[in-house]
């Protein structure tokens, strides 16, 4: 379960700010954010994942708070239980389909290389469909395919949270469905609670919760609101 | 693969750039280093060559040319001196002399002429073949034999002086007695033979058919005591076995031409009283000593050399600050790729350590190309630095 309670954040000093009074969001549900562009949705997606930390207010996921952990706790934390999925993919052209899933397990000294993890990430890319595309360079896929790539990086970790800023933002329109069909398949599959931002409202329906941010970026979320 | 594969994958995969950068940091490192080991290599060359010969007498002029040409058989022509010096010398008691005689070429080398004594001054020895037997017959020093491929028993045409002058001498085919070993020195460069073989190089000496026994058609005039025969007589151009006998050299010995003296005193005070009796303000003659004259070339060199060392350092100083650009540059346009490693949770310190590798590998491709480099150009020092030199 990720909880704000009377979280604030700001950028410097007298930069965007950001008040969130309290917000729940359950274990395995699928939430939707949605709101104009900076009003704080990437941010608070940020405050979830440890990247930013709040200047009053707690945060909690699951039993851990997050806005008391140190630099390198919240890494471990991320690392161990949050799956990031970008709008613009981000991932390393240099890199294989299969080395672009494995990345975590690269750059993070608390992740174990293992025989099990390969099997992992091979069998993500299979469900995702991009068995026989595993030893190709990043380059050489389409925008859906690369999406599915993010994906599957986000999820070789087990991460009990997905958090998912704008995913389909740069997909087609025939593919925004697709791409969320799966994240909702890898979710259900891997009992992971799915958090995403978007400005898509045809994709609505098909969350359990959506949770709208306020368009001026100095007023508070007025808590989590069912739609 | 960790943080290191990744580097290496990002290096790899951007091998342009990678390759650039590489290309610029050998440059920067390879020629001063380079250069410096060169004129390092210059300078062991010509003081051990100087100092390994106590004393040059030849014809007053350059002392930089007469101890070019005598020590490394190189540089401008310089004027001859008579043989009657050679005896000169042996006469005062004080020092062996041994005669230098490079006017000709062959393929390319400088043909020296001189005695036996100078391959016991110089302990060359011969590991092919045999020292030189008799007129005609040359020693090749050890790499004009590998790059002409010659061995004991071949034969080695002199270069003619001039392919449009007929009445010139004619190129002698010499004949291969023997190669000498190794010494790291211009020996290796030259090829050697007996100084009246050199003689008959510059056409005072020859062989052709007995004038006594050849066809009157062929005689200019026949006297009881002079015969002159026409150039249509048969002269030989290589010294055989059958035709050695028929060589004569023309005109007194004493003034049969030498390039220059070695004079090799018997102790200190016999060199400085052989250098006393060239003192005279009418002499013809200069006597030097080549340390002397190869400290002031080299005092020279090093002056320019500071000169170039001063710009090397500029020209880096400016690389560097290039490649600090680029790696700025380069930082920036990844920034985006960092922020995403970190957001997934990598410590800003391994990002730090990625950067940090991709420009270790590049300056480890850098030296290893340096050091092939180096290798490369240590192993081809001699022949570079006589190539660019002289």
């Amino acid at each position: 379960m990720i909880r704000f309670d009377d979280v604030r954040f700001r950028y410097g000093r007298d930069g965007f700010s950001l008040h969130v009074p309290n917000l729940v969001i359950n274990n395995g549900e699928r939430v939707a954010i949605v709101g104009p562009s900076g009003c704080g949705k990437t941010t608070l997606l940020h405050l979830m994942a440890g990247i930013r930390l709040p200047i009053a207010g707690r945060i909690n996921v699951d039993e851990t708070e997050v806005s008391r952990l140190s630099d390198s706790a919240r890494r471990r934390f991320r690392i161990s239980s949050i799956g990031l999925v970008f709008q613009e993919f981000e991932l390393l052209d240099y890199l294989t389909v299969q080395e672009n899933i494995l990345l975590p397990f690269r750059i993070h000294p608390s992740l174990h290389w293992s025989k099990e993890v390969v099997e992992r990430a091979i069998s993500l890319a299979e469900s995702v469909g991009l068995s026989d595309k595993k030893t190709r360079p990043i380059q050489r896929l389409s925008q859906g395919e690369r999406q599915r790539v993010a994906i599957c990086r986000a999820l070789v970790t087990k991460p009990r949270y997905i958090l998912a800023d704008e995913p389909t933002g740069n997909l087609d329109p025939s593919l925004k469905n697709h791409i969320l069909d799966i994240l909702f398949d890898v979710a259900n599959r891997e009992s992971a609670t799915l958090v995403m931002v978007t400005h898509d409202h045809s994709l609505l329906s098909q969350f359990d919760r959506v949770l709208p941010l306020d368009e001026c970026t100095s007023k508070p979320v007025e808590g989590a609101r069912s739609q | 693969m960790g943080v290191i594969g990744l580097a290496f994958r990002y290096v790899l995969f951007h091998w342009g750039r990678s390759a650039l950068l590489v290309g610029c940091l050998t440059i920067i490192a390879y020629l001063p280093l380079a250069i410096s080991w060169l004129t390092q290599t210059f300078q062991s060359q010509l003081s051990s060559r100087a100092s390994s010969t106590p004393l040059l007498i030849g014809k007053k002029g350059s002392r930089f040319d007469l101890t070019m040409n005598a020590l490394y058989f190189e540089g401008r022509a310089i004027d001859l001196i008579p043989q009657k010096e050679f005896e000169r010398v042996e006469e005062t008691g004080l020092a062996r002399a041994i005669p230098l005689s490079i006017k000709h070429r062959a393929r390319g080398a400088p043909i020296v002429g001189t005695t036996l004594d100078y391959f016991e001054f110089r302990k060359l020895k011969v590991t092919a073949g045999a020292m030189i037997g008799r007129l005609g017959d040359c020693l090749l020093g050890h790499n004009v034999a590998r790059r002409l491929g010659l061995s004991p028993g071949d034969g080695l045409l002199s270069d003619p002086d001039n392919v449009f002058d007929i009445a010139s001498s004619y190129p002698l085919k010499m004949r291969v007695a023997g190669i000498l070993h190794r010494s790291f020195t211009p020996d290796d460069d030259a090829i050697f033979v007996d100084v009246k073989t050199a003689w008959v190089i510059d056409g005072i000496g020859h062989g052709h058919d007995d004038v006594a026994k050849a066809d009157p058609s062929l005689l200019l005039e026949k006297g009881e005591k002079k015969v002159v025969a026409s150039a249509a007589i048969t002269s030989y151009t290589e010294i055989t076995d059958d035709n050695i006998n028929t060589f004569h050299f023309h005109g007194d010995p004493a003034n049969f031409p030498l390039t220059a003296i070695i004079a090799v005193p018997h102790d200190e005070k016999s060199g400085t009283l052989l250098a006393g009796k060239y003192l005279s303000a009418d002499e013809r003659m200069q006597i030097l000593r080549p340390t002397t004259v190869v400290g002031e070339l080299l005092g020279m060199i090093f002056r320019v050399k500071r000169f170039f060392d001063l710009q090397s350092g500029f020209l880096a100083v400016a690389t560097l600050l290039l490649l600090g650009l680029v790696m700025t540059l380069s930082a920036r346009l990844r920034a985006r790729e960092m922020e995403t490693l970190f957001k997934i949770g990598c410590a800003r310190g391994t990002i730090s350590l990625l950067h940090l590798a991709e420009w270790l590998i590049i300056a480890s491709a850098s030296a290893i190309l340096v050091g092939v480099l180096l290798a490369l150009t240590l192993s081809f020092a001699p022949q570079l630095m006589r190539a660019v030199l002289f």
